[in-house]
Parts: structure tokens; C-alpha cells; sequence
């Protein structure tokens, strides 16, 4: 059993959101926060710290 | 994930190290013991192992657990317990031991303060630090959702109970749900984004502060930016509220449902009551309104009487004013006859009258007829008295009091009829209001949904407001920020482009959480009315209605909600939530259940077992032998019945895990 199959139930909810609206937005960053947030449930401050760092990398590659 | 083995030692009956194998293919497994063999301590030793915990039987509080070690090894000499956990989850293998050891210096322990605990995670066959061991268990199998994992009948009667009376309760259960469907992991990634979002914004305005032209713009837009936050803060807080007060208003909706009969008789009994003091009053009046007509009535009883007096009087009084009318008119007439005789003619037709006429009108003018005489002085006298005393007698005549008082009579029998009838019906509404508890809590429920209405609309207007001003601000942002691009140079665009990247991934998170809850209460409501329609053998029950609380209602197939239920009923229902709530989470395990059927009759027991194994792809039952029959579930489960176990005495404090 694994708990990605229902995670994805998750991940396709915010996918049918980004797709009809924010098209722009990478599907990967989406799926890279979710799944901190999933990982991080017990521990909010880190997860928090790793949405924010899992961000400002994909804004700084951007950037360069 | 999936339980792979359960290992004890010393811990509770288990004395000794005993293992349970769980390997195999999804299925069942079930352990068969009879009352006191240790199927509760079974299930304790699945909590302690991953939660530290040992409830007691009635109780759900925490056991001391002292107590919970072997007493046969106690008395060996042989302190504390152990218990490993051995599982696999997402292809890893964990391998979980949780000892309670006695401290370095105790002899012989006495107390819990006595033992120490210790916790070790092996992952992969490697020991993980206590942060990550903490942090995995927390993912595998959280505390505050293992009532879906982990129950007994005890404990689904009680979330049965929580959802029959969600007043105190509804939230909570609503959250646990959410949590163990993964809400949770949305709002949080709308929450952290949002905050990012923040930081990003404020980076903007710093920047703007550092460029001499926007200096001031920048200014202004932090300003506005930190009152941004203030609404946000304050709506977010409204929007908590709104969901409290909604929840309230479901607890009170579905109780005024409950209650509608018992509401109903609240309003008889007082109807009745305002009736019976409303007639009693009446009747007061009614009654006074006699006795003053009582005290009356001898006028009446002495009215025919006087009025017989009254009529002799008037007789006699009429036939003395006659003799004086004749009187006077017999002395006009010898007038006018005496004018005629006077002057020769006949005073009526002015006709000369002879002479033998006018001797005989002088002679019959000496001798006048004795009827035409005057009235006496007595008889004068008489007229007067008799005069007063008919005006003296018709003032003591009253109407007669007979038919009012008849009238009043019948007025007041119905009465006294309508106040008997009012008070035994009052009487019988109390009898079937007898026994109801809290009947001015049932009473104020209409005030109260009133209350609850009115602040769910000052709330909702609260939040309106906050999102009005929060678009005025979020408008004058962008505003400032246009301003700031025409002064700012590149940094400016690049953090303008970031904003906008958190802005739209923080309201991919928002949009979510409601899509996503949407969905689940659908889904849920599915795939419970699913289970719950293999295991009811009622054929006129067509499914589930979830509301939204996760609440679950029976539909009958004429589409009416089935609004009293067995236990039996809130039992299968409780375990279609389960069912289903097991599909949809994110967070996937095995189900572990102490005496489940207790409260079902042999048809739902076995359709109960039949479904066993859609209920999670790891089902571990704790069952005694008379709860089900041995050879149906065997029958029934066939292949997807994994393993079996007994637990045998060997004393009153040890038991043997024998696999059969």
C-alpha cells in the first residue's frame, strides 16, 4: 500500500485548479509543496521552512 | 501500510515473548478469545506500541502502566514490558519497540516513577534518531486520527454518539475526519504559501524604499500591505467563527428534528396551560357576576307579587280619573247648555230652540245625573296615596333575574367542562412528557436557532466587510505597485513577478481546500453508502446522506431520511464511515477491532463479515467465540482470511497465542 495513490487524489484537485487558472505556474512546484506539506504535517515549523526554501529556489532559477 | 508482526513480552496476560504474524495478502485476521483471555490488551499493546498509551475497559483514559506488565513475571522477579511493532509502509520496513524498563537503582518498583520508557524506530533495519522516528510515526499513524484505526465497540458507540449529538462534538469529529482525509495538508500549503506570499510583498516595499523616487510610494505600500494583513487576520478569524457557528446551527437544526415531538407536546402543554388559566379567569368573573346577581334575585322572587298590587292600584286609580273626567266634562256640557238656553239657540248648530225645549233643558239642569258627580275630598285623597304608592312599588319591579342567571349558570358548567377537558389533557401531555430530560434546553431550541441564525448573518456580514476592504486595499496595492513600476527599475519587476507567482500558487491552495472537501463528502458519502448497502439486509434502505459534518443519515428509497435508528443500525453506519473514510485518506492503514458484532443479529453479522475485507486492505479482528461462528466466517472470508489465532489460558495471568 502506498500513500502517493491517494495523495494524488490531492494533487489532481490542485492541478485541475492550476490548469483552468494559473497555467503559468509549474505543475512541479505545486506537487514539490504538496507533498512537503504532507511530509511535514507533524512538524509545521519545518515544513513551513522547507515550503519557503522549495520557493525562493525555483524564484531564484527563474531569476538566472 | 500494512502490520507485519506484533511481538509482546511480559505485557499484560502475554507472559513471556509471544508473536503475532500478520504477513500475508490483504485480508483478514482474526483472534479468537474468550472474556478475560486479553483481546482489549491486544488492542492496548497496537496503542502502546505506536502511541504510548493503554486505555482501560470503560474508560478512555490513560492506564497506568505499571499495572500492565506480566503479574506471573512480576512476582519472578521479572519487571516491565516490552512490545515490537513490526510493519511495512510504502515499501520500507519499520520495526517499532517501545520497553518499559525499571530504572538503574530500583530494586524492587513500585510505582510508574519507578520504569523509564524507551522508544526505538529501526528503518530498514537501521535505527533512526528520535526526531525522525518521532517524525515518521507522526506520518505513518497520528494520534488524533487512530480512532479510525484502532477501536472496540466501546469506542464506535461512542462516535456514534458524537455523531447523533455533534452540539459539543461536531467540530471536533469534523477536524478528526478532515485530518484523516488529508485536509489538513491543503490549508496548510495555503497557509505557508500565504505567508511567503507576505514575505515577498514586503520584500517589494523595501525595495521601493531604497529608490529615492519611490521612496514614498514604498512607504505607503508597506503601510497598506501591513493593513492588508490586519483584514486578512481579522476575516480568516470570522471565517473560524462562520464555520463554529454553522456547525451550531446543524446541532440545533438536527435537534429540533429530534425533538419535533417532544417540541410539539412543549407546545400543547402550553397552549392547555394558557387555556386553563385563561378559563379559570373566566370562570372567576362568570362566578362573581352571579353572586352579584344573586343577591338581587329576591326582587325578583317578590315581582309578581307587587306587580299584581301595582295593577290594582292602577285599576282603581284609573276609575277614580274617569269619574273626574266624566265630572268635567259633564260640567262643560251644562255650561255650554246653560249658554244655549241663555241665548235661545242650540250651541252646537246655532239653531233657535222653542220653548218646551229650553224648560226642559232648565229642568234637567236642577236635577244633574248622580254619575257626572265631582270627586270626593276622600276620594281625591285617595287618588294621591294611590299614585305614590304605584311609583314607590314600580321602582322595587326589576326584570325578571330568572334567564340571567340561567344564562350565567350554563356559562359556568361549560366552563368548569372546558377547564376538566384542558387539565387532563394537560395531564396526558405531561404523562408522555414525563421522563424528558432538559425539557427548557428542547423548549429554547427555536430561540436559540434564532440566536444562532441572526449571529451566522452579523458574521457573514462581518466577513463581506473584511473582503470589501480588503479589495479596496488590495486595489490601492496594485495601484501603488503600478506607481512603483514606473519608478523603479528591474529589482522592482523581478520582485513584482515573484509576488505574483506566491499570489497565484497560494490561491491554487485555497481554490483546493474547498474542491477537494467538496469531492470527499461525495465520495465518502459513496463509497460509505456502498459498505453500508452490502451489509443492511433492509431492502426498503437505498443508502447514506452525508451532511456536513460528516454526519451520516440512512435513505429510505422514497427518498425520506430515516431519522430514528437501531443500534445495530448506528453501529453499521458507524463502520460504512470507517469503510470509507479508509478509501478516501490519504493516510492508509489497517483497521483493528475488539468485539465488533456485539450489537448485531446473525443476518448483519454475517453480511458485516462478507465486507470485512472492503474495508481496508488489513483488517485484524479480536472476537469471542459465541460473537460469530467460526465455520461461517471461515466460509465467508475464504482466502482473504489471512490468519488465525486463539488465546489459550494457561492461568488466570497468562495466555498463549496459539495460531490455528
Amino acid at each position: 500500500m502506498t500513500a502517493s495513490n491517494n495523495l494524488a487524489e490531492l494533487l489532481l484537485t490542485l492541478e485541475e485548479i492550476r490548469q483552468e487558472n494559473y497555467p503559468d505556474i509549474p505543475k512541479s512546484i505545486v506537487e514539490r509543496v504538496l507533498l512537503l506539506e504532507y511530509q511535514h504535517q507533524d512538524n509545521r515549523v519545518k515544513g513551513r521552512s522547507l515550503v519557503r526554501k522549495v520557493i525562493k529556489q525555483y524564484l531564484r532559477e527563474d531569476e538566472s | 501500510m500494512r502490520f507485519s508482526s506484533l511481538t509482546l513480552e511480559d505485557f499484560g496476560p502475554y507472559k513471556g515473548v509471544q508473536t503475532l504474524d500478520l504477513t500475508g495478502d490483504d485480508g483478514v485476521t482474526i483472534i479468537w478469545g474468550n472474556n478475560g483471555r486479553g483481546k482489549t490488551t491486544l488492542l492496548n499493546a497496537f496503542r502502546y506500541a505506536l502511541y504510548g498509551k493503554v486505555y482501560g475497559r470503560n474508560a478512555r483514559m490513560a492506564h497506568s502502566l505499571q499495572k500492565i506488565g506480566n503479574w506471573e513475571s512480576f512476582d519472578e522477579g521479572k519487571y516491565g514490558f516490552r512490545v515490537s511493532l513490526n510493519m511495512e509502509v510504502d515499501g520500507v520496513d519499520y520495526e517499532l519497540t517501545r520497553q518499559y524498563s525499571v530504572r538503574s537503582g530500583v530494586t524492587v518498583p513500585r510505582s510508574d516513577n519507578d520504569y523509564k520508557e524507551d522508544v526505538f524506530l529501526k528503518k530498514g533495519g537501521t535505527f533512526v534518531s528520535p526526531n525522525e522516528r518521532d517524525h515518521i510515526l507522526q506520518t505513518i499513524m497520528p494520534e488524533k486520527v487512530s480512532r479510525f484505526f484502532l477501536f472496540d465497540a466501546e469506542l464506535l458507540g461512542e462516535y456514534e454518539e458524537l455523531l447523533n449529538d455533534e452540539s459539543a462534538m461536531g467540530p471536533k469529529i469534523k477536524n478528526s475526519i478532515e485530518g484523516i482525509l488529508g485536509v489538513p495538508i491543503l490549508i496548510n500549503g495555503h497557509t505557508d504559501t500565504n505567508e511567503i506570499l507576505k514575505e515577498y510583498r514586503k520584500d517589494m516595499s523595501k525595495l521601493a524604499r531604497h529608490n529615492q523616487h519611490a521612496e514614498k510610494v514604498g512607504t505607503l505600500l508597506e503601510a497598506k500591505q501591513s493593513e492588508l494583513e490586519t483584514h486578512e487576520a481579522e476575516r480568516d478569524a470570522l471565517r473560524e467563527e462562520l464555520e463554529t457557528l454553522k456547525s451550531a446551527k446543524q446541532t440545533i437544526e438536527e435537534e429540533m428534528s429530534r425533538t419535533e415531538r417532544i417540541r410539539d407536546l412543549l407546545n400543547q402543554k402550553g397552549r392547555l396551560e394558557e387555556t386553563i388559566v385563561s378559563k379559570k379567569a373566566m370562570l372567576s368573573d362568570t362566578l362573581r357576576e352571579l353572586q352579584s346577581l344573586t343577591k338581587q334575585a329576591w326582587k325578583g322572587m317578590l315581582g309578581t307579587r307587587i306587580g299584581s298590587v301595582v295593577e290594582e292600584l292602577n285599576k282603581a286609580i284609573e276609575e277614580l280619573k274617569e269619574k273626574d273626567a266624566r265630572h268635567v266634562y259633564s260640567e262643560q256640557l251644562m255650561a255650554e247648555l246653560r249658554a244655549g238656553i241663555g241665548s235661545g239657540r242650540c250651541p252646537m248648530c246655532e239653531q233657535p230652540m222653542d220653548n218646551d225645549l229650553i224648560c226642559r233643558l232648565e229642568e234637567e239642569l236642577k236635577h244633574p245625573k248622580a254619575g257626572f258627580a265631582s270627586l270626593t275630598q276622600e276620594e281625591k285623597t285617595n287618588l294621591i296615596e294611590m299614585q305614590a304608592r304605584k311609583t314607590q312599588l314600580e321602582r322595587l319591579i326589576t326584570p325578571n333575574l330568572r334567564d340571567e342567571i340561567r344564562s350565567l349558570e350554563a356559562r359556568i358548567a361549560g366552563l368548569k367542562v372546558d377547564i376538566s377537558d384542558a387539565e387532563q389533557q394537560l395531564a396526558a401531555v405531561e404523562r408522555q412528557l414525563s421522563g424528558v430530560e432538559d425539557m427548557d434546553g428542547i423548549a429554547s431550541l427555536v430561540k436559540e436557532y434564532a440566536n444562532c441564525v441572526a449571529k451566522i448573518s452579523i458574521v457573514e456580514q462581518g466577513i463581506q466587510k473584511q473582503e470589501e476592504k480588503i479589495n479596496d486595499i488590495k486595489h490601492l496595492i496594485r495601484e501603488l505597485e503600478d506607481q512603483l513600476k514606473k519608478h523603479g527599475g528591474g529589482d522592482l519587476k523581478i520582485a513584482e513577478n515573484k509576488r505574483n507567482f506566491c499570489e497565484q500558487l497560494t490561491d491554487i491552495f485555497d481554490k483546493g481546500v474547498e474542491l477537494y472537501r467538496e469531492r470527499l463528502k461525495d465520495k465518502v458519502e459513496q463509497d460509505a453508502s456502498d459498505v453500508f448497502l452490502r451489509i443492511s439486509n433492509e431492502p426498503d434502505y437505498c443508502g447514506l446522506r452525508i451532511n456536513e459534518n460528516y454526519g451520516l443519515s440512512i435513505i429510505h428509497r422514497g427518498g425520506r431520511t430515516i431519522e430514528i435508528r437501531s443500534a445495530g443500525y448506528e453501529h453499521i453506519v458507524a463502520l460504512s464511515l470507517i469503510g470509507a473514510l479508509h478509501k478516501n485518506a490519504p493516510l492508509q492503514g489497517p483497521i483493528i477491532m475488539d468485539s465488533p458484532f456485539g450489537r448485531l443479529d446473525p443476518d448483519h453479522k454475517e453480511k458485516m463479515v462478507a465486507a470485512l475485507p472492503s474495508l481496508s486492505e488489513q483488517v485484524i479482528l479480536f472476537v469471542y467465540e459465541d460473537e460469530v461462528d467460526t465455520q461461517l466466517v471461515r466460509r465467508l472470508l475464504g482466502s482473504t482470511l489471512q490468519h488465525e489465532y486463539s488465546l489459550e489460558r494457561i492461568s488466570a495471568m497468562h495466555t498463549k497465542i496459539i495460531e490455528t
